[in-house]
């Protein structure tokens, strides 16, 4: 599997053995992790009613999100279906299989569990669609004043920090040429961390040698870019920080990409560990292997013990004192 | 110090005759000083800019500065080194065979000691040495390795 | 093999051959001990000179010979970042296996990244030429085995990051 999903695959599961009809309504009551401290929950409200169900999500950034318009957006997705948040929640949705909210054809019934599996994925979405507007809404009066799309200016754009992790954040600042994404990595690991740097270098590299229309990637160390300089705050381990800077072009802002493209950067931290994992599992087997191969060398140089019988002249058996 | 404190002192450390340190082992040795080994310095150093590496070498080698300090011994070591340096690969055989037994092991001496100190661990030296010692134990055999793993003298 | 591998390996096998002539002998510190003279360290008299072979600043090997234990410490070449953590994993995943190694030390010697050794009773049920060929090859596989997984990494690194770019387009 080279790629991760955007949805949740448990919940998606879960929920589409749910919200069948035909599958005998069951209580339920399951907490589901995701990436980035996130949380879910599937439960029926009233356990004796078996036939609704709540699914809750906790985000630890929901205010920040919160700031970038995301009750606009869950209200634009999941309109019918939100409720009040279940507390030590920050958004809950109830379905209730009984009063004819939940689609009976099977394929409208499984784009829903779709979008409800998508949850975090979509309330990650708002500062990305915000600044995605507003890269619109700045290219138009760019255009409109006639400037030059090249020219380096100074933007004074609001920057939209989201603190997704506890050391580690995700900052979207647009401007009227493209949309830059800054993520900010910490490794706890120092084989993460050489790792990661071996990683991040060919992110660098990829787009100068083989995909020239992907987005730009930067990787600084300690320093953070000029961009969002003013909004990090300064941290105990800034020397471990490192910075990833993706810069969105016009060419990936286009409407027909847009959807794709949130998705797709939000899934960036969650791949780039997830492949360091896997090479540093790779090494492991590598080396387990290796370990047994030496072993075989070793024993060779192991003597047989053979124990010869010997015999005297006579015929009887000689023993060796040992 | 607390009462069990005394299990873990070594008390044999301070018995005078329970050991035999490094230097009760090393033979006695003429002392060299450092004149004497600047003069012999500065003739192999003639010995090699005349082009003549190989009729250096046996003097560098008999030269030995068992009894020198480690300033006398490191600036010998700088002048075998040189020596060795100088003479053309092709040319080793010929010369291993040259030297008598005596000068053979002391070649040997000369090579560990400089692979161990940072002189002959510079790029390209560390080459130099490595063939030496190929073509000084095809020659002289496993016996110059165990004479120099137990020879108390030291160069 | 590289050119100036093979007199370094050649140099390796002659002084470990040399140097792997052990016999059974007892403490003379103390009674009824019997300890590898060059980890106690405690009789000079046991023990005899220690020997070097270089390659260079970054590859050599130290042995450290004594009437009754060989100790063979490696120092593997770490060119830059990445080598050497991979040696870092490597030898600690090998030392964290030294009971089954039998003549692994757990601890390298100082400046050194891993260390072996050898006693007299090694020798005494195993081959000595066997144990020599033994780290001999163990030299020859780890260079080409640390190469080999830089290599890997890198190919990795380069496809992961190219088709996590590649889905923007």
């Amino acid at each position: 599997m080279l790629m991760l999903q955007y949805q949740n695959l448990l919940l998606q599961s879960v929920l589409s053995e749910r919200l069948d009809p035909e599958t005998p309504p069951l209580g339920i009551d399951q907490v589901v992790s995701d990436f980035d401290n996130v949380t879910f929950h599937i439960s029926n409200p009233d356990p004796k009613d078996k036939t609704v169900i709540m699914v809750s999500m906790y985000i630890k950034c929901f205010q920040d999100l919160v700031k970038c318009g995301a009750k606009k957006i869950l209200e634009r997705e999941y309109g019918p279906y939100l409720t009040e948040p279940e507390p030590g929640y920050d958004v809950s949705l109830l379905l209730n299989l009984t009063d004819g909210s939940i689609p009976s054809d099977p394929e409208q019934r499984d784009e829903l569990v779709n979008k409800i599996a998508l949850l975090k994925r979509n309330t990650f979405a708002a500062p990305f669609e915000k600044a995605f507007d507003k890269f619109d809404q700045l290219a138009e009066e760019a255009a409109a004043e006639g400037k030059d799309l090249y020219a380096p200016q100074k933007s004074d754009n609001e920057v939209m920090a989201i603190h997704y992790r506890d050391e580690e954040s995700i900052y979207v600042r647009p401007s009227y040429d493209r949309v830059t994404v800054i993520f900010s990595t910490i490794f706890k690991d120092e084989t993460d961390r050489i790792f990661g740097k071996v990683f991040l270098q060919e992110f660098v590299d990829a787009r100068r040698r083989a995909i020239q229309n992907a987005p730009q990637v930067l990787y600084t160390q300690k320093e953070p870019p000029l961009e969002i300089r003013d909004v990090v705050k300064p941290s105990s381990n800034a020397d471990n920080m490192g910075y990833v800077t993706f810069v969105l072009f016009p060419r990936h802002l286009v409407a027909s990409r847009r959807e794709n493209c949130i998705s797709h950067i939000q899934i960036f931290r969650d791949y780039f560990h997830y492949h360091i994992k896997c090479s540093k599992a790779y090494m492991h087997s590598r080396m387990r292997f290796r370990v047994s191969e030496f072993l075989k060398v070793l024993n060779r140089a192991k003597q047989e013990n053979v124990v010869k019988e010997k015999k005297t002249a006579s015929g009887r058996t000689f023993k060796h004192p040992n | 110090m607390s009462q069990i404190d005394f299990r873990r002192i070594d008390v044999d450390q301070y018995d005078p005759d329970s050991f035999i340190s490094k230097e009760d082992l090393t033979p006695p040795c003429k002392p060299v000083s450092a004149a004497e080994q600047q003069q012999v310095a500065t003739e192999i150093r003639g010995a090699i800019s005349r082009g003549e590496a190989k009729a250096a070498l046996p003097i560098a080698l008999d030269f030995a500065p068992y009894g020198g300090d480690d300033k006398v011994k490191d600036a010998h070591l700088k002048s075998v080194i040189e020596v060795l340096s100088a003479t053309k690969s092709a040319e080793i055989p010929s010369v291993v065979k040259a030297l008598n037994k005596e000068q053979q092991d002391v070649l040997i001496k000369y090579l560990y000691k400089a692979m161990g100190s940072p002189q002959g661990q510079s790029q390209g030296v560390g080459a130099i040495l490595l063939a030496w010692y190929e073509k000084t134990v095809d020659i002289t055999g496993q016996g110059a390795v165990v004479r120099y793993m137990s020879d108390r003298r030291t160069v | 093999m590289s050119q100036s591998l093979r007199p370094y390996l050649l140099a390796v096998r002659t002084s470990l051959t040399a140097a792997l002539c052990l016999e059974d002998f007892g403490s003379q510190v103390a009674e009824r001990h019997n300890v590898p003279e060059v980890e106690s360290g405690k009789s000079a008299e046991a023990l005899l000179n220690p020997m070097t072979i270089a390659r260079n600043e970054n590859e050599m090997v130290l042995i450290e010979p004594s009437i009754n234990s060989v100790r063979v410490s490696i120092r593997i070449k770490q060119a830059d970042e990445i080598e050497r953590i991979l040696v870092h994993q490597f030898t600690r995943f090998l030392t964290g296996r030294a009971e089954s190694f039998y003549i692994l030390r757990r601890k390298p010697v100082p400046g050194y990244s891993i260390s072996f050794l050898i006693t007299n009773f090694h020798t005494e049920t195993m081959l000595k030429h066997k144990l020599v060929d033994f780290i001999i090859e163990f030299m020859e596989v780890v260079d080409k085995e640390i190469s080999e997984m830089k290599l890997v990494l890198n190919a990795r690194a380069r496809f992961i990051a190219e088709s996590y770019l590649v889905a923007f387009d």
